[in-house]
C-alpha cells in the first residue's frame, strides 16, 4: 500500500515525519535541517527524523504564510483520511509562521479558513521566547503571550535564532550586506534584504557550529512537543 | 372504457395502451382541477401518439403512450412499427419497480414484450385479469421465460380500477396546511392546497414544513421508534425536533437567524442572507439546520427544506411559489396588506457544494422578486474566499466532533429525558465510558463522535467496538452476491462524496432488478444505514453519512482477498480505490442523458473537482487520472455545459499554477493551461441557459488563465511573439470582465494582474500602471470581507511598488512631470520599503502630501489619480462633501474607471447637498443597471443617513404623502424639491397614511435611493 500522505510527499519532494511542521520557505527548511545535521554530527542522532519532519509550503511566491495556510488544509485533509488497518491516522500536520505583519495575521485568521486548526496545538508562531510544551494548548497560550508581552512589537525570524555571535560575524565579514536592527530589551530583529538572506544561509551551512544553531536545536525540540512525538531526548 | 381510463389516471410513471378509441383519449384528455389530488401527485395527463423522444414533457407528468396511435393510425407498416419500438424502449430506459398489466377479456401475454423479456428486460411483474385460463398461460410463460417475481390478480379491469383508486386515495387529501404570521407575530393556520404549479411543482423538490408537524411534544410523546430512527436518519421525522430532542449545539444561531427575520418583518429583502453552518463531516450540520428550520416554521415563517439528491436549482421558480405562500390570506382586492411574511429555505452540503457562486445567484433571483427569504445552507468545514467576502454570507456556526467532556455528559442527560420512557437510557457510568471510549479512539482516528454516538444509543454498537470493523462486518453480512457489493461500493463511494447514486446507475443484473435487492436489503442494512430517496423525478441511493461510506471503503480497501476478487486490486490505498469507484461510474454513457445532466456535471463541480484551496484537495495526488476520468466522459458534456467545461477548466488552472503541489515540466504546465483556456472559450461559446455559469464568471477565469498561460509559456522558452500574444488575449478577456463588472472583487484582482503585466512589457507606463493598481487595491480593501483577502491585496499592492521600483522609483527628478508625481505620491504612501496597509493606516501627513503630489496640473486629467485623492478625502476630509463631488464628478466620463460603486457615491453625496434632482436621475441610471446585471456595490456607513450640514446628526424632513402602494406609500419630501420618495406605513405605526398627511421623517439610503424613516428609528 502506498499511502495519501506518502504518495503526496513524494510527489512534492517533501521528507516527512509521523509528524510534520510547514514552514514558509525553503531557507526555513535549510536552516533547521543543517542544525540537524550538526546535532547528528555531535550527539549520534538527528532531531529531524521519521518521527518528526519539516517542510517549505513553497518556493517564492507559491511559499509564505498563504503556502502554509494552503498546505496546512490540503495536507491536514488528507491526514484525516490516510488511515492505518485499525482506522488510525497515519500522519500529523502543523504549521509555523514567521513573526511578521503577514505572518501574525495569518496566525490569528487560520481558523478561519480551516476551523478545526487550532493556535497552539496545530500551528504555532515563531516568537523569541517559543513557549514550553507544557500540558496542553491553554498553558501555551498563556505562556507564550506572558513571555513575548514585552516583544510584541519586535518581528522575528528564522535568521534571528542564530547565535548573536555566528550573526556578528557575518556582519563584520559581509559590512554591505548588515541588516537594519530593531531592538526591544534583550532581543535584536535582524531585516536582511534578499541577497543578504540568500548569502547568510550559505555561510550558515558552510561555517556554523552547533552552538550557532543551537536555537534551531531548541526550536525543533518545542515544535516535536507540540506535535505530540518524542523530545526529552533532545539535549539543549 | 371509463373504467379503464379512471384506471390510466392514477399516478403511474407511466402508462402504455393497446386501447386508443375515441372515448378513452377523450376521457384522458378531459382538463382536470389543479388542486386535484391526483394532478398534485403526478402533474397532468399527455397523450403521446408518436415516437416519445419528440416530446418535451414537464418535469412532472403523466406520459399516457398510445401503441397504436390515435383512433384511426395506422397500425401496420414502418412508422407503426416505428411508434411501438421507441414506446417500449422507452418503458425500458425507466426505472421501473413493477410492471401492471390490465387485460380484459382473453388472457395473452403481449408478444413484444415477451420479445423485451427475452432482451433482458427485467422488473417485477403484476398480470391482472378475470380470465380463468389466465394462471395457466402465466405459469407456461414463466417456464419459458423465467421470471421469478410474478403476481397474479383475479379482477376484471373495471374491478380492479375501482379498488385500487380507492385504495390509493384513502387519506390522501393531499392538501398542504401551514402557518404563517402577520406583522404582529399572531399565527394562523393556512390551507396552501393549489398553491403549487402541478406540471413544476417546488414541493417535488423541497418539504414544506407543514402545521401537522409543529405541534409541541413531549418526550414522552415519542415512540421508540421516533426515537431510533431519529438517530439513524434525523430526515425522517420532524416529530423529535416538536419534541425538542435536538440538542443546542450552539446556543447564539437561533438568535442570529431569528433576529434576522425579525429584522426581515420590517425591512426589505436587501436584508436577505445566506447563514452557512461549517460543519465536519457526519458532525450534525442537517440535524442542527432542521433544527432551526422547524423553530422559525413554529413562529410562523413559511419554511421550505430541499429534499436530498439533486433538485433544480431555479431562484425564480422558488421565489414566485413563496410569492403565492405568502400571499394567500388575502383578497385579490384588498390592498391594505402592508406585510409580507419573511421566508426560510434550508439547504444541506450536497446541494451547493462547489457553487456556492451560484448560490448567490439564486438567492439574488429570490432577492429581486421582492421576497423576504433567510436561507440557512450547511458547508464543509473549507469556505473559500467566494464566501468569506460576499457579504451576503454570514457564518452562523462550527459544528465538529470535538465535544468537550462536560457537554458530552450534559448531551447524556438530555437525551436520557428521551430514551428513559422506552427503557433505553443510559446510566452516567456507560456515559463516562462512552465518551471516555470515543475521545481516545477519536484522537487517534477518524473524527467520528456523532455518527458513533448515534450508533451507540441505537445499540448498533457496543463500548469497545470500532465502527469500522463493525460497518465493514455489515457490509460482508449483506452483500452475499456480487451484484449486490458492486452497488454497495457505488453507493458508498458516492456517499462519500456526499451524492446520492441515481437508480438507473446501479450495476445491472442477470435475474431481478438490483434495485429490488437493494430494497429487501435496506431495513437490514443496520450500521450501513442504506437509504432510497424518492422524489418526484427520480430514485437514488445513499448511505446516511458519508463517514460511513469512507469507513467501509476503508474496510474493503484492508481485506485484499475480496477487493482482488471483485477486480479491485490496483487500488494503492483507500482513496484511490474510492476513486476507481467512481470513475466507472463516471464512464458510463449514461451519462450523456439529459435526466442526468446535473448528476454528470457535478463530476466536474465537485466529485473530480481538484482545488485544494476550497476543500477539494483529496484528489491531488491522482491529479493525472483524474483529468483523464473527466475527459472520459461523455462527450455530449463538452459539446454542451458550460458548467462543466468551466470547472474542468478551473480544476487544470488550480493544477497548472501550483507549482509547489503539482510537480511538472514548464511545457507540460502550459499545456494544461491551454486546454483549460481552450473549454474556457468553448463554453463562453455555448449560449447560457437559465442558472448556467455567467459570461462574467467565464471571462474571468479565461483572463486568468492566460494570464497563467503566458508565464508559463515565458518559462518554457515559447517565442516571445506567441507570449506577447497570450499576455494581449489575456488583456482583452480581462477588459470584457472588468466592462461586465468593474466591482466584482476577483474580477478587480484580476485586471489589476493585467495592469502590472502591461506595465512591466511597457517601462514608460509602469507608473501610471502601478498607480492604478494600488488605487484598485484601497478600494478593495475598504470592501468589506476584505480581511480574507489581505494578504493576496498587498502582495498585488507590493508588485505595484516593485514595478514603480524597477521602472525608476521614486528618484524621478520632477515632481511636476505625470510620472513623476505619481512616483513621489506612491512613495508617500508606501514608504521606501513598499509594504502597503489600508489607506488609512497611512500617517496622515503622507496621505495629505500624497495628495498634494497628485493635484498637479498635469495629472487632473489622470482617473487614478483622482481616484485616489477621492479615497484619500474621505479618510481625511469626511464631510467636505462638495470637494468629493467634484473629485467624482471629473470622473464621470472616464469609462469604467467610474466603476457602479463610485455612481452610488456620487448619487448619495447629490442628495447630502440638496441636488436632490441630480441624485434622483442617478438612482434611476443605477436601478435600471441593477436590474441588467449584477453588481456587488455598498451604501458606505458615512453616507447610510441624509446628514446635516455639519455632518454629525441626521437631519429631518418634511414629506406629504402623495400614494398608497402595495405595501408602501410615497411621499413628496420638501427638502429634496418635492421628489417622490418610499415609506412603509407599517413603520410609522399606521397601515396608511392617507394622501396629503405631512409627516416628519429622516432619509436612509439603500443602493435603490433614498427612504423615508420614522424619527425613532436607530442609527444602527
Amino acid at each position: 500500500m502506498t499511502s495519501v500522505i506518502e504518495a503526496m510527499a513524494a510527489q512534492m519532494g517533501w521528507q516527512i515525519g509521523r509528524a510534520t511542521v510547514i514552514v514558509e520557505g525553503t531557507s526555513d527548511v535549510a536552516y533547521l535541517t543543517h542544525a540537524s545535521k550538526l546535532y547528528t554530527e555531535a550527539y549520534g542522532q538527528p532531531v529531524i527524523d521519521s518521527d518528526f519532519g519539516v517542510a517549505a509550503a513553497g518556493h517564492g511566491d507559491d511559499g509564505g504564510v498563504d503556502g502554509v495556510n494552503r498546505m496546512l488544509v490540503t495536507m491536514r485533509q488528507n491526514a484525516r483520511l490516510d488511515l492505518d488497518e485499525a482506522g488510525r491516522t497515519r500522519f500529523r500536520f502543523g504549521g509555523l509562521f514567521d513573526k511578521d505583519h503577514a505572518g501574525t495575521t495569518a496566525f490569528n485568521l487560520a481558523s478561519r479558513f480551516d476551523p478545526s486548526v487550532q493556535r497552539y496545538r496545530d500551528i504555532f508562531l515563531l516568537q523569541p521566547v517559543m513557549p514550553e510544551v507544557g500540558d496542553g494548548t491553554a498553558d501555551r497560550m498563556l505562556e507564550a503571550t506572558r513571555a513575548n508581552l514585552r516583544y510584541s512589537q519586535l518581528d522575528w525570524e528564522i535568521e534571528d535564532i542564530c547565535s548573536e555571535s555566528f550573526l556578528q560575524r557575518f556582519e563584520r565579514r559581509y559590512p554591505d550586506l548588515a541588516p537594519t536592527k530593531q531592538t526591544v530589551h534583550d532581543r535584536t530583529h535582524r531585516n536582511y534584504t534578499r541577497g543578504a538572506k540568500r548569502k547568510l544561509l550559505e555561510e550558515f551551512r558552510a561555517s556554523a557550529s552547533l552552538n550557532d544553531a543551537l536555537g534551531m536545536v531548541k526550536l525543533i525540540k518545542c515544535l516535536r512537543g507540540y506535535m505530540g512525538v518524542p523530545f526529552n531526548h533532545i539535549q539543549t | 372504457m371509463a373504467s379503464l381510463a379512471s384506471l390510466s389516471r392514477l399516478p403511474w410513471s407511466v402508462v402504455l395502451s393497446e386501447v386508443s378509441d375515441r372515448t378513452f383519449v377523450e376521457q384522458l384528455e378531459q382538463a382536470e382541477p389543479v388542486d386535484d389530488v391526483l394532478v398534485r401527485r403526478r402533474g397532468l395527463i399527455h397523450i403521446v401518439d408518436n415516437d416519445p423522444a419528440e416530446s418535451v414533457l414537464p418535469p412532472r407528468h403523466l406520459a399516457v403512450h398510445l401503441l397504436n396511435g390515435r383512433n384511426g393510425a395506422k397500425a401496420t407498416g414502418l412508422a407503426a412499427m416505428t411508434r411501438r419500438l421507441t414506446m417500449l424502449q422507452d418503458l425500458r430506459k425507466r426505472s421501473i419497480k413493477q410492471l401492471v398489466f390490465v387485460i380484459p377479456g382473453q388472457f395473452e401475454i403481449p408478444e413484444d414484450f415477451t420479445d423485451l423479456w427475452a432482451d433482458g428486460y427485467r422488473t417485477s411483474l403484476a398480470f391482472v385479469s378475470d380470465d380463468p385460463h389466465a394462471a395457466e398461460a402465466i405459469a407456461l410463460w414463466r417456464s419459458q421465460n423465467s421470471a421469478p417475481l410474478v403476481d397474479e390478480i383475479r379482477l376484471g379491469a373495471a374491478e380492479f380500477a375501482d379498488a385500487l383508486r380507492k385504495e390509493f386515495l384513502r387519506g390522501r387529501d393531499g392538501s398542504v396546511a401551514y402557518i404563517i404570521r402577520n406583522e404582529k407575530g399572531e399565527l394562523r393556520t393556512v390551507d396552501g392546497s393549489g398553491i403549487d404549479d402541478p406540471e413544476r411543482p417546488v414541493l417535488g423538490s423541497y418539504d414544506l414544513i407543514g402545521v401537522d408537524a409543529l405541534t409541541p411534544l413531549l418526550p414522552a410523546d415519542l415512540s421508540s421508534t421516533d426515537v431510533d430512527q431519529f438517530f439513524m436518519d434525523p430526515t425522517a421525522s420532524w416529530r423529535p425536533y416538536a419534541a425538542g430532542m435536538v440538542w443546542e449545539r450552539d446556543a447564539a444561531a437561533w438568535g442570529k437567524v431569528r433576529g434576522r427575520l425579525r429584522l426581515l418583518d420590517k425591512e426589505g429583502p436587501e436584508n436577505n442572507r445566506i447563514f452557512y453552518v461549517k460543519s465536519q463531516s457526519g458532525a450534525g450540520a442537517t440535524t442542527f439546520l432542521r433544527d432551526l428550520a422547524w423553530r422559525a416554521a413554529a413562529e410562523g415563517y413559511p419554511t421550505l427544506v430541499a429534499r436530498k439528491g439533486m433538485i433544480p436549482l431555479n431562484g425564480l421558480e422558488v421565489a414566485n411559489f413563496l410569492g403565492r405562500l405568502t400571499s394567500t390570506d388575502t383578497l385579490p382586492s384588498d390592498h391594505s396588506r402592508v406585510y409580507e411574511t419573511p421566508c426560510v429555505i434550508v439547504f444541506d452540503e450536497s446541494h451547493w457544494e462547489g457553487r456556492y457562486l451560484e448560490l448567490l445567484n439564486f438567492a439574488r433571483e429570490v432577492e429581486r422578486s421582492g421576497r423576504r427569504v433567510c436561507i440557512l445552507v450547511a458547508t464543509g468545514p473549507f469556505v473559500g474566499l467566494d464566501i468569506m467576502t460576499e457579504r451576503r454570507f454570514v457564518e452562523l456556526a462550527y459544528l465538529s466532533h470535538e465535544v468537550t467532556f462536560q457537554h458530552a455528559l450534559k448531551l447524556g442527560q438530555h437525551l436520557n429525558r428521551f430514551l428513559s420512557p422506552h427503557g433505553t437510557d443510559r446510566s452516567e457510568a456507560e456515559w463516562r465510558a462512552f465518551i471516555k471510549n470515543t475521545t481516545v479512539e477519536q484522537s487517534n482516528g477518524l473524527a467520528s463522535f456523532w455518527i458513533v454516538l448515534s450508533f451507540w444509543l441505537g445499540r448498533q454498537i457496543d463500548l469497545g467496538e470500532t465502527i469500522q470493523s463493525k460497518i465493514y462486518a455489515q457490509f460482508k453480512s449483506l452483500a452475499k452476491d456480487e451484484s449486490i457489493k458492486h452497488a454497495l461500493l457505488r453507493i458508498a463511494a458516492f456517499s462519500t462524496v456526499r451524492t446520492p447514486l441515481p437508480e438507473n446507475l446501479l450495476p445491472p443484473t442477470e435475474d431481478w432488478p438490483i434495485a429490488d435487492k437493494l430494497e429487501d436489503l435496506r431495513r437490514a442494512s443496520g450500521v450501513l444505514s442504506l437509504t432510497r430517496i424518492v422524489n418526484d423525478l427520480d430514485r437514488s441511493w445513499a448511505l446516511a453519512h458519508d463517514l460511513v461510506g469512507t469507513l467501509m471503503l476503508q474496510g474493503f480497501f484492508f481485506d485484499p482477498g475480496e477487493r482482488q476478487a471483485l477486480g479491485f486490486e490496483e487500488a494503492a490505498n483507500p482513496l484511490h480505490l474510492r476513486f476507481l469507484i467512481l470513475k466507472s461510474v463516471a464512464s458510463l454513457p449514461e451519462l450523456a442523458k439529459a435526466s442526468l445532466r446535473l448528476f454528470a456535471e457535478e463530476f466536474a463541480v465537485s466529485i473530480f473537482k481538484i482545488d485544494p484551496d476550497h476543500g477539494h484537495g483529496t484528489l491531488v495526488f491522482l491529479w493525472k487520472e483524474v483529468l483523464e476520468a473527466l475527459d472520459d466522459m461523455p462527450r455530449e458534456l463538452r459539446t454542451t455545459s458550460r458548467t462543466f467545461l468551466h470547472h474542468t477548466a478551473i480544476s487544470r488552472r488550480r493544477i497548472a499554477s501550483n507549482a509547489t503541489t503539482f510537480m511538472m515540466s514548464a511545457e507540460e504546465r502550459a499545456a494544461i493551461l491551454q486546454r483549460a483556456v481552450d473549454d474556457i472559450r468553448g463554453a463562453l461559446k455555448l449560449e447560457a441557459e437559465f442558472g448556467d455559469e455567467s459570461d462574467l464568471n467565464l471571462f474571468n477565469s479565461l483572463a486568468q488563465a492566460l494570464h497563467d498561460l503566458a508565464e508559463a509559456e515565458e518559462a518554457a522558452g515559447r517565442p516571445q511573439h506567441r507570449v506577447l500574444q497570450t499576455r494581449a488575449e489575456a488583456q482583452e478577456a480581462t477588459r470584457q470582465a472588468y466592462t461586465l463588472n468593474p466591482d466584482n472583487s476577483f474580477v478587480v484582482e484580476t485586471y489589476a494582474r493585467t495592469l502590472l503585466s502591461e506595465g512591466k512589457t511597457n517601462p514608460d507606463r509602469a507608473a501610471t500602471r502601478a498607480l492604478e493598481v494600488l488605487t484598485l487595491v484601497y478600494s478593495m480593501m475598504e470592501k468589506s470581507g476584505a480581511e480574507a483577502r489581505l494578504n493576496a491585496l498587498e502582495r498585488l499592492a507590493e508588485r505595484a511598488f516593485e514595478l514603480l521600483l524597477e521602472a525608476g522609483g521614486s528618484t524621478s527628478p520632477d515632481p511636476q512631470s505625470e510620472a513623476g508625481a505619481i512616483a513621489r505620491a506612491l512613495y508617500e504612501l508606501g514608504g521606501a520599503g513598499g509594504s502597503v496597509r489600508r489607506l488609512e493606516d497611512v500617517p496622515r501627513e503622507n496621505r495629505a502630501r500624497a495628495a498634494s503630489l497628485l493635484s498637479i496640473e498635469a495629472l487632473l486629467g489622470n482617473v487614478q489619480a483622482v481616484k485616489l485623492r477621492y479615497m484619500i478625502a474621505v479618510i481625511d476630509n469626511p464631510n467636505d462633501f462638495d470637494l468629493h463631488i467634484g473629485l467624482l464628478q471629473s470622473l464621470q466620463e472616464s469609462g469604467p474607471a467610474f466603476t457602479p460603486q463610485m455612481e452610488l457615491e456620487l448619487a448619495l453625496l447629490l442628495f447630502q447637498k440638496d441636488r436632490a434632482h441630480e441624485g434622483n436621475r442617478l438612482f434611476l441610471r443605477l436601478r435600471r443597471m441593477w436590474r441588467q446585471r449584477q453588481h456587488f456595490v455598498e451604501v458606505p456607513d458615512r453616507l447610510h443617513w441624509l446628514l446635516d450640514p455639519h455632518g454629525s446628526q441626521r437631519r429631518q424632513v418634511r414629506a406629504r404623502v402623495s400614494s398608497n402602494g402595495d405595501g408602501r406609500g410615497f411621499a413628496r419630501v420638501s427638502d429634496f424639491q418635492d421628489i417622490e420618495v418610499p415609506f412603509r406605513p407599517h413603520e410609522f405605526s399606521q397601515e396608511k397614511l392617507r394622501p396629503g398627511s405631512v409627516f416628519s421623517a429622516y432619509v436612509s439610503f439603500s443602493h435603490n435611493g433614498p427612504f423615508l424613516r420614522p424619527l425613532t428609528s436607530g442609527w444602527r
